[in-house]
């Protein structure tokens, strides 16, 4: 596959939607990633015409169960993993609706 | 007691030549000794394990115990364990307590087994060096300047030095092959879904397996028993009978035919390398197995395509640590986007938010069809090459890395050089495939692994194989001459 050299806008717009933090000096860290892409981009000399694309190893579909609850509330303890960011039961985060703070 | 094999210790504890809390402290002991010379645990479970130790004690005496009872283990960090923290080598998870045990682990521990302690590994198993772990790398016990492999590197080192008796692990692309190889230990990854992955951190979920790394297959085959089976909680668990894996051990190999892929033992294969590749397989022939040259011409297109799939689906996977629930958050974030974003940069290393990367490039709406739907496509004509040689063969017979254990730092500034540790291993992971490494001698003084591959759920025919091997051979039985004493 021809791989266009990444551009710092197209590296900043990747790293916004991995939800990852970089300053102007640190897409330089990303530098490295032409060469990946180039790498990855050998796949393209595979031809793949009428090859399904692979859902399982062994063909193996998605097992149901029945419909029966099976679980208890563990609500506590799985909240305790989340150390001081609980209050009554939910979880704090910076505020996400304009009004007064 | 800590060169001898779990069915040896085990009838040690049955006959009380030993306590399990002895025991125990033997390898408490060497690890204490040992390990800050290589760095292999991220945490030594010292009281936890004696009091366990002491439970089995009260086991073997009521003649309670099964046969894995009172042995010491340790796991890798991927595995959760309720009330000791599972940091998956990462500065994301220094802060984690797990609140419930992986399958697996709850199996073993139910067994009797003692837990020594969580061992280091790549962060979020990205890596084939251990040097991309938030807790620094792991030495080679053959060469303290050398690597161990990745990415279950602190499992491989730990059972090397005989500081554990047998480690789990876990291997996406070859995590337990390559460092079992570089090692000088002996490594199963099973078929995909023979063992849960309920509670085993994720990496990519369409290649994640938990597998075993021991002295030799014989330990490998005795803790799978155990380990394998069926768990309604991993929805990609396989409901397959789990055999007894120790029942074929001796069987005899006249007869097997075992094919030797001619796309592995090219020109670019060290010379010396392939010496002892062929020697190991010269070996298998002296025991009446019947080599053939086959091809999986698709062998080689898996390293592109695994580099796809599996950053693509760690992506994803990752994308659960987002500071908010549990795991690392930054300091006075501005906003919910800015507390994201820097709890995320701050918690993962440089690999794992390269591979974060190159799978959100990807899966992007505009690069899907051309990068992971080919990759599923590759991974379907990977899949029928095996399907294809394993019409006339029993099982594979590949070099487990192209080279020997290399000098921590030299590969860090290239990635691709990296990622190509792997080139042997990771096809047979993208087709779900069972695979082992086993000793087969040494080149400069380091190790040199051997990997056969077998058939869906013929875990049994590679530890037939295996043993076979080292029935006849001793390289499984070498210790580093720095861990040899008590």
């Amino acid at each position: 596959m021809t791989h266009d050299k990444l551009s710092p806008k197209t590296i900043e717009k990747i790293i916004k939607m991995a939800k990852l933090y970089t300053d102007e000096k640190g897409l330089d860290k990303y530098a490295d990633m032409d060469h990946i892409l180039k790498f990855i981009g050998q796949i393209d000399q595979i031809d793949t015409t009428d090859v399904p694309p692979m859902e399982h190893p062994f063909s193996a579909s998605q097992r149901l169960r029945e419909d029966t609850v099976t679980e208890i509330n563990q609500r506590d303890l799985l909240q305790s993993i989340a150390l001081d960011r609980i209050e009554a039961g939910v979880y704090l985060v910076p505020q996400v609706i304009d009004g007064e703070k | 007691m800590h060169t001898k094999t779990l069915l040896e210790l085990s009838d040690a504890l049955k006959h009380k030549k030993i306590s399990s809390i002895e025991l125990t402290q033997h390898f408490l002991d060497r690890i204490k000794k040992f390990d800050p010379m290589l760095n292999a645990f991220i945490t030594i479970t010292e009281r936890t394990a004696l009091r366990e130790a002491r439970k089995a004690d009260e086991r073997i005496s009521k003649n309670q115990a099964s046969v894995l009872t009172g042995i010491p283990i340790a796991h890798k960090d991927v595995f959760c364990t309720a009330d000791i923290k599972t940091s998956c080598g990462s500065k994301m998870l220094d802060n984690f307590v797990s609140p419930y045990d992986a399958t697996c682990v709850q199996k073993l521990k139910n067994t009797g087994m003692v837990l020594l302690g969580k061992t280091n590994m790549d962060e979020f198993a990205m890596g084939s060096s251990n040097e991309n772990s938030y807790y620094g790398p792991v030495k080679n016990p053959w060469d303290l300047d050398k690597v161990p492999g990745g990415s279950s590197g602190g499992s491989c080192a730990a059972v090397a030095a005989r500081m554990v008796p047998i480690a789990t692990g876990t291997d996406t692309g070859g995590s337990i092959r390559q460092p079992a190889a570089l090692s000088g230990v002996t490594g199963l990854k099973p078929t995909y879904g023979r063992v849960s992955r309920f509670g085993m951190i994720a990496f990519a979920s369409s290649l994640d397996q938990a597998g075993v790394i021991a002295k030799t297959a014989e330990d490998v085959a005795v803790l799978l028993n155990d380990f394998a089976g069926f768990d309604p909680n991993d929805s990609t668990s396989a409901d397959n009978p789990v055999p007894d894996f120790t029942a074929h051990l001796n069987k005899s190999i006249s007869g097997l035919h075992i094919g030797l892929p001619k796309e592995c033992f090219n020109e670019q294969l060290d010379a010396k390398m392939a010496d002892k590749i062929y020697a190991a397989a010269k070996e298998f022939e002296k025991q009446g197995a019947i080599l053939h040259d086959i091809d999986l011409p698709m062998m080689r297109a898996g390293m592109p395509a695994y580099y796809v799939v599996a950053p693509a689906e760690a992506a994803s996977n990752l994308a659960r640590y987002d500071g908010v629930r549990f795991g690392h958050r930054c300091d006075n974030p501005k906003d919910l986007e800015d507390l994201y974003a820097r709890s995320r940069s701050e918690g993962f290393g440089d690999e794992v938010k390269h591979r974060i990367f190159t799978g959100t490039y990807v899966l992007s709406s505009t690069h899907y069809n051309a990068y992971y739907k080919k990759a599923q496509q590759i991974r379907t004509l990977i899949r029928r090459d095996y399907e294809n040689a394993f019409k006339n063969i029993g099982i594979i017979l590949t070099p487990t890395s192209p080279t020997t254990a290399f000098s921590i730092g030299s590969r860090m500034k290239d990635r691709i050089q990296m990622y190509l540790s792997d080139v042997f291993t990771v096809s047979i992971s993208l087709a779900g495939l069972p695979g082992i490494s086993i000793p087969a001698g040494f080149l400069n003084n380091l190790p040199v692994g051997v990997q056969l591959i077998g058939n869906y759920f013929e875990e049994s025919t590679l530890l037939n194989v295996a043993h076979r091997y080292q029935q006849v051979t001793d390289w499984h039985l070498k210790i580093p001459e720095k861990f040899r004493g008590e």
